[in-house]
């Protein structure tokens, strides 16, 4: 299977991958803290529209989903806060809109084409160098201000009154939390496709959550177990000719299968 | 200069005066018990002090500063009605959730030193909590995980400390325990305490004033003016207001005595 690696479409996908596998790790343990872990999919749905959109026009989609992408995550924000409405409904409102509008423009160019199909369910074991190297660079980015913000976020998840009463910007933490969130499901389209794009968020972090460990331990935990699940994954797609998305997708929930069976084994 | 002034403050909701021309104000070391029945606008009050509602019309100060402009969160600590503390896959070990009390007016990018971790340790001994600093803060039980809260608020040494209900998810043991650490901290430390809270014995027996509200203010005082306030008659009628009185003495007199 090693000889795997000499393949450059195989190095590709492991660098890209690597790096977003553990960016949506560790923004995930946040959202699902939050209860705020569907927006991933609900943004991923405004994706499919901001794909059609950038094909029509025949530019770059990740050009056109970037600003399309942000400015929905900020519009479900506002809808939560703003408008009083549930955040699963807030999500559940952006998301069908992005479907209906991505349908409408992919009936209007004269319906769904190949590349379309390529965003649905992920390719990225056909990734440019290029996309290689934006993923590494906003990957880096993303995570650099994770950092930064680590404990703003940590105490506003845990406690958002009390963390306000310490005079953090909860207003502007939420923002960044989703802003860079909608930054990670464009990333993540080309590697596990819009379909599936939340479960990188989602799945990693419910694992490391059932270990029981310090928030510290339990992002660290996550972020190894979105890892583990991209390149074994991308080995697996390759050994099995199988479509790499839907291989990670499966290895993820092995590991959340493992980590859910030894909580209950040693009771923690 | 008062901790805590409140001016002929108003807070309107959905067309409802939830607060209605309140006044009042809170010295350093003052010990205020804030009481009144479910929807009388406690928690708004405390709330709108904290700067976590905006007023519709007075003045409100902490500090002497407004609280929308206030800055030096360091100097106020703080526990609300609920935290989600019930949430018992959250991962914050009790020494994390005291650590994140010293954030209070950080700026970013924030961070922990050894320094700061000693303050940790050190507020977790005080407390006598030791033994639970590396547990899930969701794993313990409702009185652990209000000293973690109190120890929270208090790893910065603040100068007023704002409790609402502490003791209302807690057992009648571990809420007295709390209440007797509330009230030595105000005492040692001369910490101001506000603390709201529906148990009207409970504020005869370790707060020196009461403020008691209805959406509009009933009383504000010490427990001795409260006895013989014919405003608080007029409100409670003579003989709940002489039971209220009867209560306090007695209850009062008794927690002395076990003290001793």
């Amino acid at each position: 299977m090693f000889e795997a690696l000499h393949y450059s479409f195989i190095q590709k996908a492991l660098l890209a991958g690597g790096f977003i596998s553990v960016l949506c790790a560790v923004l995930g343990v946040f959202l699902v803290l939050k209860k705020f872990s569907l927006i991933g999919d609900g943004l991923s749905h405004v994706t499919f529209f901001s794909i059609a959109l950038g094909l029509f026009f025949k530019t770059s989609p990740l050009y056109v989903s970037v600003p399309v992408v942000a400015v929905s995550s900020l519009g479900i924000l506002k809808l939560t806060e703003k408008g009083k409405v549930f955040g699963d409904t807030a999500i559940g409102i952006v998301s069908s809109l992005g479907i209906a509008g991505g349908v409408i423009i992919a009936s209007l160019s004269g319906g769904f084409n190949l590349d379309l199909m390529s965003y649905l369910f992920g390719s990225i074991l056909t990734i440019q160098w290029a996309e290689v190297v934006l993923s590494v660079a906003l990957s880096a980015l993303v995570i650099a201000l994770v950092i930064f913000y680590y404990h703003d976020l940590v105490a506003a998840t845990f406690d958002e009154e009390s963390a306000k009463v310490m005079g953090i910007n909860t207003g502007r933490v939420n923002k960044v939390l989703v802003l860079l969130t909608s930054l990670t499901v464009v990333l993540s389209m080309r590697i596990v496709g819009i379909m599936l794009v939340s479960s990188f968020l989602i799945i990693p972090a419910a694992s490391a959550l059932q270990l029981g460990l310090s928030f510290r331990s339990t992002i660290l935990a996550s972020a190894a177990f979105g890892f583990v699940s991209v390149i074994s994954g991308i080995f697996i797609s390759y050994a099995a000719d199988i479509p790499a998305g839907a291989s990670i997708v499966m290895v993820s929930f092995l590991l959340f299968c493992a980590a859910f069976g030894l909580r209950k084994v040693t009771g923690r | 200069m008062s901790v805590v002034e409140f001016k002929k403050v108003t807070y309107i909701a959905s067309g409802k005066a939830v607060l209605d021309n309140i006044s009042f104000t809170v010295s350093q070391g003052n010990f205020v018990g804030i009481v009144g029945q479910n929807g009388s606008g406690k928690t708004t009050l405390i709330k709108t002090l904290l700067g976590l509602l905006e007023k519709s019309s007075g003045e409100v100060k902490l500090f002497g500063e407004n609280p929308a402009r206030f800055r030096d969160w360091k100097k106020v600590g703080y526990i609300p009605q609920k935290v989600m503390t019930g949430e018992n896959r959250f991962p914050l070990t009790a020494s994390e959730a005291v650590g994140l009390g010293l954030l209070s007016g950080m700026k970013s990018p924030k961070s922990i030193d050894s320094a700061d971790r000693a303050k940790v340790k050190a507020t977790l001994e005080t407390l006598n909590i030791t033994g639970i600093a590396d547990k899930l803060v969701g794993s313990l039980s409702g009185g652990q995980q209000q000293r973690v809260m109190l120890a929270r608020a208090l790893v910065n040494d603040p100068e007023l400390l704002v409790l609402d209900e502490p003791t209302a998810a807690l057992d009648v043991s571990a809420g007295e325990a709390f209440m007797k650490l509330i009230r030595d901290l105000n005492e040692m430390r001369k910490v101001t305490v506000l603390l709201v809270t529906h148990d009207i014995a409970n504020i005869g027996k370790y707060a020196d004033k009461m403020l008691y509200i209805d959406n509009k203010m009933v009383f504000f005082g010490t427990f001795g003016d409260f006895c013989v306030s014919p405003d608080a008659a007029l409100y409670f009628g003579k003989y709940a207001q002489h039971i209220i009185c009867h209560r306090h003495d007695h209850e009062r007199a008794e927690g002395v005595a076990r003290d001793v």
